[in-house]
């Protein structure tokens, strides 16, 4: 007979006493069932965000999707609480970090007192939470987390529900002062496009999302160069409205209804990625007015006039992405519906041109 | 001839943006309805200064200025007499003649 080892024993040992405690447990259960404490308790489910939080890459928007959809299952239950388990991040880019928070902020409202955030102290996710004013409604304490890292500081933050371009101007005067390269020239006019457009068509009089959250976010985050080089500003504006695509169905042909039917039944979603490409290349708005629907395709112009840089939309089953560098432009289904819409910008500085000083 | 010159940054906003009036502060259709059309009825000529704002986007420009034709009862041919325009930024002009082009078609 062969002889157990000292470690195989002991896990034998704690097997017995967890079975022998879950009988028990079981028992009680069934002996009160009304009174069982455990039907009473508020339980946590932990959501454990991924490592890299990033938007524009299908693979991680759908792990972050995933998060999202765990959140909303989770809070379902009345007596269920969400912590979100930061320990596990490597990266935050902006998209995907706004994407998360604008989110985790719309849960936070239909859902107050129900959701914290666990990280680990000093963390880079626990001075963004804390640098982003989302620290308090998600318990994480300041001590120890006030953000002072220069990946955290030079990230900014900014949401509304107006189209301020005031508070674009002074997120833009910041970078113009902090950093020694020039900003694009039609940067502002993009970006109040931008939220000129959410403002326009993402919240529909009808649609569930409450009225104060109806609102635009935007993160920017300036991305120091290495010794020589010169920075990268990316830029990210998301809504969780109704979509791009849905806001242009109130204006399709009798083909694309016949599709967008059949569609609902099939489940492929091809229609979305005809129209975002559309409203980016100017063949379409939503009120079918010449004299509307360019604040896509200005970016669109925008991007192709900013050497390195990238441009990408994602909105319904559909992601626009533009990267004039690799000559490459166009719209791709995704498989799982995105909320809302996310524009993203990557643009490359170029140094200041001292003549113009 | 007198010419009546507005300072978009000074008498409206460095940072305009939007397009209707509820969209924020400072957007085309009040800029066009406070500003542009009094100015264009009460004086021989206008000239627009853009020098100071931030580079306004095409909801602020189009409904500012091709909402001349389209509410304000505007022809092209008459506001290419008595409309000027002043910016460093050279697109400036050439965009708002277009927005006010494209909206003479449409009308």
């Amino acid at each position: 007979m062969k002889r157990l080892s000292d470690k195989r024993k002991n896990w034998l040992d704690l097997k017995c006493d967890q079975d022998q405690r879950r009988s028990e447990q079981l028992a009680r259960q069934q002996r009160h069932p009304k009174n069982s404490k455990n039907s009473l308790r508020n339980t946590t489910v932990i959501v454990s965000i991924p490592a890299k939080l990033v938007a524009e890459l299908e693979t991680h928007r759908l792990k972050l999707l995933d998060v999202v959809h765990q959140m909303s299952r989770a809070l379902q239950n009345p007596r269920t609480r969400v912590k979100l388990d930061f320990s596990k991040v490597e990266r935050m880019f902006p998209g995907g970090t706004l994407m998360l928070l604008a989110l985790v902020q719309l849960h936070v409202e239909l859902y107050p007192g129900r959701i914290k955030a666990s990280c680990p102290p000093g963390s880079l996710p626990a001075q963004l939470l804390r640098h982003f004013g989302f620290g308090e409604a998600l318990g994480i304490p300041l001590q120890g987390n006030s953000p002072r890292h220069p990946d955290v500081i030079n990230w900014e933050y900014l949401t509304d529900e107006w189209a301020d371009g005031a508070k674009v101007s002074a997120l833009l005067g910041k970078y113009r002062e902090l950093i020694n390269a020039e900003l694009p020239d039609d940067l502002y006019a993009v970006l109040t496009e931008g939220i000129t457009n959410v403002r326009h068509w993402a919240y529909p009089t009808n649609c569930d999302v409450p009225h104060s959250m109806r609102r635009w976010w935007m993160f920017s985050r300036y991305v120091e160069p290495p010794k020589g080089g010169l920075g990268n500003l990316f830029i990210a504006i998301y809504d969780i409205g109704v979509g791009i695509p849905e806001t242009l169905s109130a204006k399709l042909k009798l083909t694309e209804k016949v599709v967008e039917v059949v569609e609902k039944v099939t489940g492929s979603h091809h229609l979305d990625k005809t129209l975002l490409a559309q409203a980016v290349d100017h063949k379409r708005s939503s009120t079918g007015q010449t004299n509307r629907g360019k604040g896509l395709p200005e970016m669109k112009e925008f991007i192709q006039n900013t050497e390195g840089g990238r441009l990408y939309i994602v909105s319904g089953h559909a992601q626009y992405s533009c990267v004039p560098a690799e000559n490459y432009s166009g719209a791709q289904k995704c498989h799982i519906a995105f909320p809302g819409t996310l524009i993203l910008w990557s643009l490359p500085l170029k140094e200041k041109d001292e003549h113009h000083e | 001839m007198n010419n009546f010159v507005i300072s978009v940054a000074n008498s409206f906003s460095p940072s305009p943006a939007g397009r209707h009036k509820g969209d924020g502060p400072f957007p085309g259709e009040v800029f066009r309805d406070s500003l542009l059309i009094p100015a264009l009825r009460s004086n021989e000529s206008v000239t627009v200064d853009f020098d100071g704002t931030e580079a306004c986007g095409s909801s602020f420009l189009d409904e500012a200025f091709g909402g001349l034709i389209r509410q304000g009862g505007f022809t092209e041919q008459a506001l290419r007499k008595i409309l000027h325009f002043r910016a460093s930024r050279k697109s400036y002009e050439a965009k708002v003649w277009k927005y006010i082009h494209e909206a003479g078609l449409a009308s």
